[in-house]
């Protein structure tokens, strides 16, 4: 028995903002672009629900992996800026999915949140606790922007994404590890004012560090080389901090996931939404070696390894998992 | 893996190898061109800072090197971190 990504979901709000959107900041679009490789996020409606568009993003990654509602037995959203302080997003999401009466609870870890999320879903399908867990990544991070602060607000951006995750036979073992060092709290968080404040070039620095050693931990832990991952997909924060990490681990660019610039930094929702996106651009086959990796607010971070669909997986509909849109 | 031996030699050509490595045209570096006319930025600056950390052991951070302009300066303050 193993556990592997059955499926993956996107969902983004409509409105698009530029780096032209921010000029009013004495900033441009050369210097973004430059140094965080983001060319554009989207932005939540004042007045939108986060949970409708968290709610989007699972019902594709359920479509996406072939496992009907009834077979979810838990729903866990990685997120920092729900809709309301209690009860979970998980909550309302599964009900208007029909998926009847699961686990459902929120995760707070910052932009590691997701990793969070689905290390507990992992572990819950190893120990025989589910077979079929929904993990959900959703921010609004324009809820807690300063958007006076042009060191922050052209980087973040709102969106959800959302993986399916499954028991399997065959592939590989998962391999995470998480992490918090509460002594760095100051260099990233979001305090009672609501809006977030972080020092940029340190956290660069221990992004690189954090991402760059615990993937190799990681890899070491499954017995494999960096050269075995399929795809290297990392918290989408900065494209910089993603290309620094790529050369400590000697990935080649072209298995490097980026969509920081279409989305820019969506927090806990980053690597969901990027899965998504790489299956939806065909990247993504059964049995594919994904690294992942995040870091954020704490400070948190985590890594793993995990098969995208089984070698030969076979979905609950009888249709081999290669038969949907994936090569 | 042996720490490779800290001296000025060393470490310069070590820091030509990473600047190259991300991205900067080797025969436009000079000790004295400015980072900004190379095309250096602050981020270049941190990485190049933790290259060699890791290769040298010489813990020099982003903060340290946040001071400098040109090639010589940001040797300057890793000789200056290194005792060299």
């Amino acid at each position: 028995m193993t556990v592997t990504l059955a499926g993956a979901g996107a969902a983004l709000p409509e409105r698009v903002l530029s780096n032209h959107d921010f000029v009013h900041l004495d900033t441009s679009d050369e210097w973004i672009v430059q140094r965080t490789g983001i060319r554009e996020r989207r932005r939540l409606a004042a007045d939108a629900s986060l949970a409708e568009l968290a709610t989007d993003a699972c019902g594709r990654a359920l479509a996406d992996s072939g496992v009907a509602p009834r077979d979810i037995h838990q729903v866990v959203v990685a997120t920092s800026t729900a809709d309301r302080i209690s009860p979970g997003m998980a909550v309302e999401i599964a009900t208007r999915l029909g998926i009847d009466r699961p686990a459902a609870f929120d995760v707070s870890a910052g932009c590691s949140g997701f990793l969070y999320a689905l290390d507990h879903a992992i572990a819950a399908i190893e120990s025989g606790r589910a077979d079929h867990v929904l993990v959900c990544g959703a921010e609004a991070l324009s809820r807690i922007t300063d958007h006076t602060d042009r060191n922050t607000a052209v980087l973040l951006g709102d969106g959800a994404g959302a993986v399916v995750v499954s028991r399997a036979e065959g592939g590989l073992r998962p391999s995470f590890v998480l992490g918090s060092d509460g002594t760095r709290i100051d260099l990233l968080h979001v305090q009672q004012d609501k809006l977030l404040r972080m020092r940029g070039r340190e956290i660069f620095e221990s992004a690189v560090d954090l991402m760059a050693g615990h993937t190799e931990l990681v890899l070491e832990r499954a017995g494999l080389g960096a050269e075995a991952l399929d795809l290297f997909v990392a918290h989408q924060a900065n494209a910089r901090i993603i290309h620094a990490v790529r050369r400590r681990l000697g990935v080649p660019a072209e298995r490097v996931f980026l969509n920081v610039d279409k989305v820019a930094n969506t927090s806990s929702a980053s690597i969901p939404l990027a899965l998504a996106h790489a299956g939806e651009q065909q990247l993504l086959h059964p049995g594919a070696v994904l690294g992942l990796a995040a870091f954020g607010a704490g400070l948190s971070w985590g890594a793993g390894v995990i098969t995208w669909r089984s070698p030969d997986a076979v979905r609950p509909d009888g249709e081999l998992s290669a038969g949907r849109g994936v090569r | 893996m042996a720490v490779p031996s800290r001296t000025k030699e060393s470490v310069e050509g070590f820091v030509l190898d990473v600047l190259e490595k991300l991205g900067i045209e080797r025969d436009q570096i000079t000790l004295d061109a400015s980072f900004d006319d190379l095309g250096v930025d602050s981020l270049h600056v941190t990485e190049l800072g933790q290259a060699v950390n890791r290769e040298f052991g010489i813990e020099v951070h982003a903060a340290d090197l946040e001071e400098s302009q040109s090639l010589r300066q940001a040797l300057n303050a890793i000789y200056a971190k290194a005792g060299l």
